[in-house]
């Protein structure tokens, strides 16, 4: 990745006595493909809103390639935002839509209108509506509507594009479609996305880098595969994919106890006999006959999922694991979990924080 | 939709409502082309009452105040009825609700309650009473109709279109008048059309605030009528019924058509 193109240092943000953002330092380089990914109240909208310029920190510093760009409104600042909910001019149609932000500085930019019309033919095609442009915005399906918002904030050559869950609305095909589109519009224009979801799925496909946030404070920054395989804390590997957290105790190093039995794994470096979490994904146990070392139980549900099947293994001392395997076991089965040393994941306990978020106040709009 | 066979009963009872509700006025346009003088009796067709009317200083004055007071009215109430909602609209939940509870409440006022106060209030303030607190009044009882009919369109509008205009580069006095202005321009000429004819249509507030010297149309023709009720009444209330007509027809229409954009755009 090349330099550093934002900056955000120490970044705090409080609404009505409400801390939402609890000192945010980020760096996001130019042309990276950025996914602020968290539950709904984590902050990570506010994070977007503070880089657009929506919402001023109460302190801290945001840098614009090297510059600080607190005190710059949003209509001055390099950067444009997809809406949640596309927010089109619903006055206007299409083509006028997407000339919008080219009209109102078309004398500061000495654009002639031929050079407006070719610039929303090139953004129009860029998303695949051309022959829209007479198109009033009420008549478009979500997903085209979602491709107006794109192509219209596209228009004036952003250095970044901010995108604020913009496929929540759409259904399931129509937004891994749309995945990947912007992967590759992202690509082919080659500026920067900073991208909100709370969908660890669309973060895990589209991001360079993923930025786990949780509180109002960041928990994890990463590669997509560094996140899922290395997570720090049982919150990030809980909402990033699906998990077995329990706990346990690592005797030293690469060697632990859970649920009763003892393991090798591949950490190091925790204090002796320390207390930790336990990180198991349900896709990294195989189930085997029982054994007398392995954790053993008997199959209690089985849902069909796809492309694998779910199964729920409760073992005798009633804690019960997540398994996914493409082949079922009947429930009732009596079966044997092996799970290999690196498949093992030790983490520090962190300490104060329920494991499962309690949906607090959505994030704050206003 | 599925069509209802309606019943002979049913076609019935609907005459008799309209016939009911329609009577009082049909009898008075007829009777406002009536030549003979009695109300008794039909002497033939005539546009007499219509021709003396248009003679008639007194009213003359009293329908150009009638008018400059309604446009005046409905333009000044149009503006600050728009500015209100956009201020409600923008302000936080406890203060937009109690706001809103606080612009309906002259809607329902008893217009007799609003004359009264409003008199008390000039007097209180020794302001003197004439065309200027006439004007004054019909603002005040103007400004909550724009404000419930701008209301509903700016809670329709996408929170996010201002931030979407300023962030394609619009300054906020930009983003207003090119974004927000046309998203909100039908509630807002709505709104002036219904404080128009709202002004038309008062009389009691009127009655209370125009002092000695100004008379509104409504006002002429209750004083006329103090005289015995003349044939011109006849024609200057016809007149006023079919401006008011067309001008409800007209709102009517302009909300219609909303609706169905409102549908189209939902499919």
């Amino acid at each position: 990745m090349s330099d550093c193109l934002i900056r955000l240092e120490h970044i705090r943000k409080n609404f009505e006595n409400k801390e939402v953002l609890k000192s945010i330092n980020l760096t996001v380089h130019d042309k990276e493909f950025v996914t602020f990914l968290g539950p709904s109240g984590c902050g990570k909208t506010t994070t977007l809103r503070i880089i657009g310029g929506f919402e001023s920190p109460d302190s801290g510093t945001v840098y614009f390639d090297g510059k600080a760009i607190n005190d710059t409104p949003p209509h001055k600042r390099p950067v444009n935002t997809v809406f949640q909910r596309y927010a089109l001019f619903t006055h206007l149609d299409v083509y006028e839509n997407v000339a919008f932000g080219l009209r109102v500085n078309q004398k500061t930019n000495n654009l002639t209108e031929k050079e407006i019309s070719r610039r929303v033919s090139e953004m129009l095609a860029l998303v695949n509506l051309e022959g829209y442009e007479k198109r009033v915005p009420s008549s478009l399906s979500g997903g085209e509507q979602q491709r107006v918002a794109i192509a219209r904030s596209l228009a004036n050559r952003p250095q970044v594009l901010l995108l604020d869950e913009p496929l929540g609305a759409l259904d399931l095909k129509l937004r891994k479609e749309m995945q990947l589109e912007l992967k590759k519009i992202q690509r082919e224009l080659g500026i920067t996305f900073i991208y909100v979801t709370h969908d660890q799925e669309e973060a895990l496909t589209m991001s360079d880098t993923i930025v786990v946030m949780n509180k109002g404070s960041i928990q994890q920054e990463g590669t997509p595969i560094g996140i899922y395989n290395e997570p720090v804390n049982a919150f990030v590997a809980d909402f990033i994919g699906e998990s077995n957290i329990v706990p346990g105790v690592i005797h030293r190093d690469f060697f632990c106890s859970f649920g009763g039995k003892q393991f090798e794994c591949t950490d190091q470096g925790f204090g002796k006999d320390e207390e930790v979490d336990v990180v198991i994904r349900p896709e990294d146990f195989k189930i085997v006959p029982p054994e007398e070392k392995l954790i053993c139980g008997r199959i209690t549900d089985l849902v069909f999922k796809g492309v694998h099947y779910e199964m729920t293994v409760e073992s005798p001392d009633g804690a019960h694991w997540l398994v996914h395997s493409t082949l079922p076991e009947a429930v009732g089965a009596d079966v044997g979990l092996q799970v290999a040393p690196f498949d093992i994941h030790i983490m520090k306990k962190s300490l104060g924080e329920e494991q499962n978020p309690p949906d607090e106040a959505k994030e704050a709009e206003e | 939709m599925k069509k209802i066979k309606k019943s002979p009963l049913s076609i019935l009872y609907s005459v008799l409502i309209f016939l009911f509700l329609y009577a009082p006025i049909a009898v008075l346009i007829v009777y406002s082309f009536n030549a003979n003088k009695s109300r008794g009796s039909w002497g033939g067709f005539s546009l007499k009452w219509y021709q003396s009317l248009f003679e008639n200083g007194a009213i003359m004055r009293s329908l150009y105040t009638t008018l400059s007071v309604a446009l005046i009215a409905s333009l000044v109430s149009m503006v600050m009825g728009t500015l209100a909602a956009l201020g409600m609209y923008y302000s936080r939940r406890k203060v937009r609700s109690l706001l809103n509870n606080v612009s309906s409440l002259p809607l329902v006022n008893p217009d007799i309650v609003t004359g009264i106060s409003l008199l008390l209030l000039f007097t209180f303030l020794g302001f003197k009473l004439g065309y200027v607190s006439l004007l004054l009044s019909h603002i005040a009882f103007c400004v909550p109709y724009v404000i419930t009919s701008v209301a509903p369109r700016l809670y329709q509008m996408d929170r996010s279109l201002f931030e979407a205009a300023m962030d394609l580069g619009a300054a906020p006095t930009q983003a207003f008048f090119k974004v927000i202005l046309p998203e909100i321009l039908p509630g807002v000429v709505t709104g002036a059309l219904l404080a128009f004819t709202i002004s038309l249509d008062d009389f009691v507030v009127s009655f209370f605030t125009a002092g000695g010297g100004v008379s509104t149309l409504s006002m002429t023709v209750y004083s006329m009528t103090r005289k015995g009720v003349k044939p011109e009444i006849n024609a200057i209330s016809a007149i006023m019924f079919v401006s008011v007509l067309l001008l409800l027809i007209l709102i009517n229409l302009r909300s219609t058509r909303e609706a169905k954009k409102q549908k189209q755009a939902r499919r």
